[in-house]
C-alpha cells in the first residue's frame, strides 16, 4: 500500500470512530436538528474517506465519480451546523426576552392593555384584570368598547389624529365587569412597526375612583368649615359693633365706657 | 494535469463558509454565541484544515503533484482526527446540556 493509502486508512478509521462516538452518545450536547446535520456531515466524511481509501489502496475506484459530488456538500454541512446553532441560540434569547417582558407586564400593578388597529384587545395584564374585573379570557379578541365610556366611543383618543401622542395623565371613565363606573387616570400611545405603520395602541391606567371620592368628600368638608368660619366671624363682628354702640350710648349719657374694644379694621379683633 | 471544476466549486464554497465563520467570529454579539458552541475551536480548526486540503487538491494539478497530494490527504486525516477528538469531547466526555 502506498503512503497516501496508509493516510487514508487513518482518516477512514478516525471517521468510523466519530460515527461510533456519535451513535453511542446519550448526551444532549445539541438540539435534535443540529445532531441530524452532524450525522449528515459524518456520513459525508465517511463516504469521502472510504472512497479515498479504496482508490489509494488500489482496491477499486468505483466510488470516485460520486466522491466529487459528495465532497461539495461538506462545506455546506459545516455552514448549516454553525448557522443553525446561531439561529437556535437567538431564538432562545428572544424567547427569554419575551418571557421576561411578559412577566414584567403581568406583575406591574397598573392596568396595561394593547389593541390592534381594529381596536381589538390583544393583550391584557393582571393589573387590568384586578382593576376592571375582566379576566384575560373575557377580554382578549373583544372590541375595546366592551368597557369604554360614551365619550371614548364618540372620539377614540388613541387613533384620533387631532390628539397628540403620547397622551399622559388623562382622566376617563371605564365600565367595570360588574357594571360600576371606574374613574381612571390613563396614558396611551400608538404602536408602530419598523416601517412606521400603525399596528395598534397601548394604554396603561390606574384606578383613581376612591381618590376621587375622597377628593369630593374633602371639598365638601372644606365648604362646611368655610361656612362655619364665616358664621363665627360674622357673629364676632356683630358683638364688637354692639359693644361699640353700648360704649357710645354710655359716653353720650356721661358715663364711663363699659367695654374695651379694639379697632377691628386695624387689629382684627377685640379682647372685650 | 489541470484542476477540475468541482475542485474550484468546492474551494469557492469552502472560502464562503470560512468568511461566514470569520464574520460571525469578529462580530462581538455572535462571537459570544459561538463561544457557547460545544468544542467550537476544535470544530472550526478541523474545518480550516480540511479547507487547506481542498486548496492543495487544486494546487496539485499545477505542480509537485505527489507531494501536494500527500499533504492534501494528511490534511483530511488531521481534520478527521480533530473531529474524532471533538466528537469524543462533545458527545462522549462532557455532560453538556443545551
Amino acid at each position: 500500500m502506498n503512503p497516501v493509502g496508509v493516510i487514508d486508512v487513518i482518516t477512514f478509521l478516525a471517521t468510523i470512530l466519530i460515527l461510533m462516538v456519535y451513535i453511542r452518545s446519550r448526551k444532549n450536547a445539541f438540539w435534535h436538528d443540529i445532531r441530524t446535520l452532524i450525522l449528515g456531515l459524518i456520513i459525508l466524511l465517511l463516504f469521502h474517506s472510504l472512497s479515498n481509501f479504496l482508490e489509494w489502496a488500489e482496491i477499486t475506484a468505483a466510488l470516485d465519480p460520486f466522491e466529487d459530488f459528495v465532497q461539495i456538500l461538506e462545506p455546506m454541512f459545516f455552514f448549516f451546523i454553525i448557522y443553525t446553532y446561531i439561529q437556535k441560540i437567538n431564538e432562545q434569547e428572544l424567547y427569554k426576552a419575551q418571557e421576561f417582558a411578559g412577566q414584567v407586564l403581568m406583575s406591574t400593578p397598573s392596568g396595561i392593555f394593547t389593541v390592534d388597529k381594529n381596536k381589538r384587545i390583544v393583550s391584557w395584564n393582571k393589573g387590568a384584570a384586578d382593576i376592571t374585573g375582566y379576566t384575560e379570557e373575557d377580554i382578549i379578541g373583544n372590541h375595546c368598547n366592551i368597557f369604554s365610556s360614551p365619550s371614548c366611543e364618540k372620539t377614540c383618543a388613541l387613533f384620533s389624529e387631532d390628539i397628540a401622542k403620547p397622551m399622559i395623565g388623562k382622566e376617563c371613565i371605564m365600565k367595570a365587569k360588574n357594571g360600576t363606573e371606574l374613574i381612571l387616570l390613563k396614558n396611551l400611545d400608538i404602536l408602530k412597526d419598523r416601517e412606521g405603520n400603525i399596528i395598534g395602541g397601548i394604554e396603561s391606567f390606574v384606578n383613581i375612583t376612591e381618590r376621587k371620592k375622597m377628593e369630593v368628600m374633602a371639598y365638601s368638608k372644606a365648604a362646611e368649615l368655610e361656612a362655619f368660619n364665616t358664621l363665627a366671624v360674622d357673629r364676632e363682628l356683630a358683638m364688637v359693633k354692639l359693644k361699640n354702640e353700648v360704649n357710645a350710648l354710655l359716653e353720650r349719657a356721661g358715663e364711663e365706657k363699659r367695654y374695651k374694644t379694639l379697632d377691628i379694621s386695624e387689629d382684627g379683633g377685640d379682647d372685650g | 494535469m489541470a484542476f477540475q471544476e468541482n475542485e474550484i466549486i468546492l474551494f469557492i464554497l469552502g472560502i464562503g463558509v470560512l468568511i461566514f465563520i470569520l464574520k460571525n467570529h469578529l462580530d462581538p454579539k455572535t462571537s459570544q454565541v459561538l463561544m457557547g458552541f460545544p468544542g467550537y475551536n476544535l470544530f472550526v480548526y478541523a474545518y480550516i484544515i480540511i479547507l487547506i486540503g481542498w486548496v492543495f487538491t487544486i494546487l496539485e494539478g499545477f505542480f509537485l503533484n505527489e507531494l501536494l497530494n500527500m499533504i492534501e490527504h494528511m490534511c483530511y486525516a488531521s481534520s478527521a482526527l480533530m473531529l474524532a477528538y471533538w466528537s469524543w469531547k462533545v458527545f462522549g466526555k462532557q455532560e453538556v446540556e443545551s
